[in-house]
């Protein structure tokens, strides 16, 4: 009996090392991160299975966390070496990574493989450095309007995707924006607090764009010195003051509107800065809008359309032990293949990842859960995107763009500083700080 | 020199066993962490890539750096939160001492401010400070008086943020709770014979028994107070034009988003000494007025 | 001279029962105010995702949506989630508990060469802001390869680690009449036995906070397992709320119904322990 046993024991632990060898040899785990929220969690999931099916000997073991989680934990792994093997970075990040030299480039990678259609990239600038590509994009976005259809048919007023279309930069610019607001705020009960405003554009990205479209810029080509006291930058300073202070059609940013439930989901705000890859989740089951709202590319400004897009970039880490492993996962997930499978299975990217490809614009995994808010609008916002990348490549970026200007901009439309002060108070900090003084 | 007694060193003994786990601890735990915090200080590291020594520079650039100072400034504004909260958590804690019906039920929902979501509560006074339809605005139109913007206007900012501190009483609160239970009531019954009123009961026995954890809070607080990281980060973001740019968001921004973690570390150092200077200030100072039964 | 008398203990009825009902008139407002952002939280998990912010504040939305604390329990592991979290927070309050016992003992009651120093040392390891030592100690926890386990979140708390339980024992502990520390010695009892029998029976509302707190701490944690942990199985409820904050919007409806759920087990220990810990008072030092 006690030999049976033991030997049935013996030929157990000799099969299962087999199948655990076998497993252990052929299969290679590589780790894939990349901000996100619980949706993200599934979809991400999900790829990885579809991923699996393909490739039975890569495992990849998904780490998806909220934004600012995701920006404390990611440096702190790569600095104690236990960075994943495939990163997503934003903008910001990217730029760090590279100037830190913590990524591996797959330009020849990219270059001798036959099976991607490079000229297919969305904003392959943002992906390039010193000519080199180091990334293939997980998800792309723009930072464009959105409006509530449903008000402007009430009021009798042509729609700005109406205008856009007919007229482009003619029809839909900074006055034809101001024209529809002013209709579109509106006082019932004479209180001198509105009840509903035409339009809010809180959104840093679109701070900046609108400081481009007025033929204005932050930095100087060179990202020395700070030229946001051009012509371009106090007519973009005065248009924000102005929907505030003058035209009175945004709400003031001290009043906090927001909570008061003056919003653009109540209803109450009718144009409003968006998302195109995060204020599409609006459209899922059970999250939808009481009303019908539509995207629209934001208005020309004295120098025409310009729209603030990017994209987060998979990058391989300098430190992973299976670069070729990472790649295919990349390659994957940068697909359109990618998009078309899920959709297969009943879910989407579309509700937050915008397109990795120009040709994802026309699959049914992206037209047909977008397709109440104008997709062809979407794609219209992508060509706008000038230069590429958007975001200037310093790294001093986020506190630029995300402190000090907003801060200052902020400033003026409170009334606290004047434009030429806001403007100029900007200008010198942004100095020091490229400086390096602060 | 006289030799040292064999108590003398029976004690010795004896406390560094009780405190051994801690010795332990900060050995392998804290010790560590703390130095090479300090060696950060002296790199400029960006986290991702190698850290390069710069020596004492970012000491150099915080003298220098306008929102070290603007930082410096709005948390010690911001340490008025101290006293005020000493006082209400004791009245607190005292109130909820009463012999009346009910007890066990009010202190629970008075100890629901803790365990209300942080989210929840950051945006129920980002209402309750609203400059048109907050209640304290509202109350004060009652009055005839015109509420200032409160969150959304620079000057009026920080007194927000004060007053909403008091929201987190409850853990004092609890601490004043266990220390009340724990002056012997035989001091009271003979304090009654003597013929002492309430306000004497109250000058010469509550509140000297229960000094050493009026230290606790004091202290604690102070520590806390400058560590605020969250309501700022989550309510204002540091402004209204940096008018809550409190020190560790201010660090936090420069480590997180900016990516000069060894400015960062020396932002730190600089915080830690302050702190420690205070601490050991009112450490000293407290033998003149903490009521121990030492032995 | 009865008469006075009896006007005297009449007036004193009226004083003690004016007295009363004024408190109780604090109590509740105060108790009103102090439990609005629970209703909000309540009156929020139960809307329709994309209604929250009505005005005026509707508190009691119609219809309420029960499912949404189904919905956000199931949206994530949250299940998985508790029982991590639970592990750890059960082993951290024991683990302070015995440990930050002992050394808060060991400063209160034993003078010995350096306690005073000492002392300032475990303050000061709670003056440095947590950004700057969370690389380092991410390093030493590599070293020790406890990366993606519990241990970085459970371990330190048994070596005394939380600097401020070891405070507020030692002054509880601080004050305990030194006649009690005679008694026991003069029956032959050791400074452990002191400590064992007579110490902690006595702060016994002291150990019930530490205990409650170190489960707030615990439970509330998110910090410590984002940077030591990451396997999303192996998450805590705290880091998993996260996940309905995104970048641009937050998903207030479930953040509020996993809040709620996530908060019950607080309240529930709050009322157990107090129950525990606070007997019954007889008289306090206002009383008339």
């Amino acid at each position: 009996m006690k030999r049976t046993v033991s030997l049935g024991l013996v030929i157990s632990l000799v099969f299962s090392l087999l199948i655990w060898g076998t497993n252990n040899a052929a299969s290679v785990k590589i780790t894939f991160s990349r901000h996100g929220t619980e949706t993200d969690l599934e979809t991400e999931n999900k790829l990885v299975k579809i991923f699996k099916s393909k490739h039975p000997d890569i495992d990849v073991e998904v780490l998806v966390l909220p934004w600012n989680d995701y920006n404390t934990k990611i440096p702190v792994m790569v600095a104690g070496g236990s960075a994943p093997d495939v990163i997503s970075a934003h903008p910001a990040l990217l730029f760090q990574i590279y100037a830190a030299k913590g990524l591996y480039s797959i330009n020849s990678m990219v270059k001798t493989d036959t099976t991607i259609n490079y000229d297919d990239i969305v904003f392959p600038g943002d992906a390039k450095f010193s000519g080199q590509i180091v990334g293939l994009p997980q998800k792309s976005c723009t930072h464009i309007l959105r409006y509530n259809e449903d008000l402007f048919k009430k009021a009798g007023l042509t729609t700005p995707s109406d205008l856009y279309y007919k007229g482009k930069e003619k029809a839909w610019n900074w006055d034809s924006l101001i024209e529809a607001a002013k209709k579109l705020t509106v006082d019932e009960n004479g209180d001198g607090q509105p009840e509903q405003y035409g339009v809010s554009l809180d959104d840093n990205c679109i701070k900046f764009s609108t400081i481009r479209s007025a033929g204005g810029d932050v930095l100087d080509k060179a990202l020395t010195k700070c030229v946001l006291n051009s012509p371009g930058g106090k007519k973009a300073f005065q248009f924000f003051v102005d929907l505030v202070r003058k035209y009175k059609v945004a709400p003031p940013p001290e009043l906090q509107v927001g909570q008061l439930g003056i919003q653009f989901k109540t209803g109450k705000i009718a144009i409003e800065a968006a998302t195109s890859c995060d204020s599409v989740r609006d459209l899922r089951k059970g999250y939808e809008l009481p009303f019908s709202w539509k995207f629209v590319v934001p208005p020309a400004g004295p120098a025409g359309f310009r729209v603030w897009g990017d994209t987060d970039q998979m990058i391989i880490s300098i430190t992973s032990k299976n670069k070729k492993a990472a790649y295919e996962w990349m390659k994957f997930r940068s697909s359109k293949e990618a998009w078309v499978e899920l959709y297969k299975e009943g879910m989407t990217l579309a509700f937050t990842d915008g397109p990795t490809r120009f040709s994802i614009f026309d699959i049914p995994a992206f037209k047909e859960p977008l397709k109440a808010v104008d997709v062809n609008m979407i794609k219209e916002a992508y060509k706008y995107v000038i230069p590429n990348p958007f975001l200037p490549r310093t790294p001093y970026a986020d506190r630029i763009f995300f402190t000090i200007v907003p801060t200052e901009l902020d400033n003026a439309m409170r009334g606290t500083k004047s434009v030429e002060q806001a403007i100029n108070d900007a200008v010198k900090l942004i100095n020091d700080v490229l400086a390096g003084k602060a | 020199m006289a030799k040292k007694s064999k108590t003398y060193w029976k004690r010795a003994l004896e406390g560094y066993l009780f405190i051994s786990p801690w010795i332990v601890g900060f050995a392998i735990f804290t010790a560590g962490a703390i130095g090479a915090s300090f060696v950060i200080s002296l790199t400029n590291w960006s986290m991702i890539g190698n850290p390069r020594f710069i020596g004492v520079e970012n000491y150099k650039r915080i003298v220098n750096d306008k929102f070290f100072w603007q930082s410096l400034k709005v948390t010690s504004i911001y340490l008025l939160n101290v006293p005020l909260n000493l006082i209400i958590g004791l009245l607190l804690a005292i109130l909820l001492n009463q012999k009346i019906k009910g007890l066990s039920i009010y202190r629970s929902i008075y100890y629901l401010p803790s365990v209300t979501a942080g989210v929840a509560v950051s945006l129920l006074w980002l209402w309750i400070f609203n400059p048109r339809f907050g209640i304290i605005n509202l109350l004060l139109s009652y009055i005839g008086i015109k509420g200032p913007a409160w969150l959304s206007d620079e000057h009026w900012a920080l007194p927000a943020l004060i007053i909403m501190s008091t929201w987190g009483v409850g853990g004092s609160m609890l601490t004043y709770l266990g220390a009340l239970q724990g002056i012997p009531t035989q001091l009271y019954e003979a304090a009654i014979l003597d013929g002492a009123g309430i306000w004497d009961r109250f000058k010469y026995i509550t509140i000297p028994m229960i000094t050493p954890v009026i230290l606790l809070n004091l202290i604690m607080g102070i520590i806390n107070s400058f560590q605020t990281f969250t309501q700022a980060f989550v309510m204002t973001n540091g402004g209204p034009n940096y008018a809550t740019l409190f020190y560790v968001l201010y660090l936090y921004q420069q480590a997180f988003r900016w990516f000069n973690m060894g400015y960062a570390a020396a932002l730190a150092w600089i915080l830690f000494l302050i702190i420690l200077v205070c601490t050991i200030v009112i450490f000293k100072t407290s033998a003149r007025w903490v009521y121990y039964e030492r032995s | 001279m009865n008469n006075q008398l009896g006007l005297w203990l009449h007036r004193k009825n009226t004083q003690e029962i004016l007295g009363k009902v004024v408190v109780h008139f604090l109590l509740i407002l105060g108790a009103v105010l102090v439990s609005l952002p629970f209703f909000w939280m309540i009156s929020t998990a139960l809307k329709r995702p994309g209604t929250e912010f009505t005005w005026p504040i509707e508190w009691i939305p119609k219809p309420p949506h029960w499912e949404n604390f189904h919905t956000a329990w199931t949206m994530l592991p949250f299940n998985r989630w508790l029982i991590n979290t639970l592990i750890i927070t059960v082993s951290t309050i024991i683990g302070n508990l015995l440990s930050c016992s002992l050394v808060a003992y060991g400063f209160a009651r034993i003078d010995f060469p350096g306690r005073d120093i000492l002392f300032i040392i475990v303050l000061s390891t709670m003056m440095l802001p947590y950004p700057v030592t969370m690389v380092p100690l991410f390093l030493l926890f590599k070293a020790l390869k406890w990366i993606d386990t519990f241990k970085p979140l459970v371990v330190p708390s048994f070596f005394g680690v939380g600097a401020f339980y070891i405070f507020l024992l030692r002054q509880f502990f601080a004050t305990i009449p030194k006649e009690y520390d005679d008694a026991a010695r003069i029956d032959g009892c050791g400074s452990f036995g002191i400590y064992r029998y007579i110490a902690l029976p006595t702060i016994k509302p002291a150990l019930g906070i530490v205990a409650i707190f170190s489960f707030m701490g615990s439970w509330n944690d998110f910090l410590g397992p984002l940077i030591y942990l990451s396997s999303t199985n192996r998450f805590t409820l705290a880091l998993g709320l996260r996940f309905f904050q995104g970048q641009w919007q937050v998903d207030w409806v479930h953040l509020m119904a996993a809040s709620l759920l996530m908060v019950i087990p607080c309240i529930i220990l709050f009322f157990v322990a107090q129950r525990y810990y606070i007997q019954g008072v007889v008289v306090t030092g206002l009383k008339g």
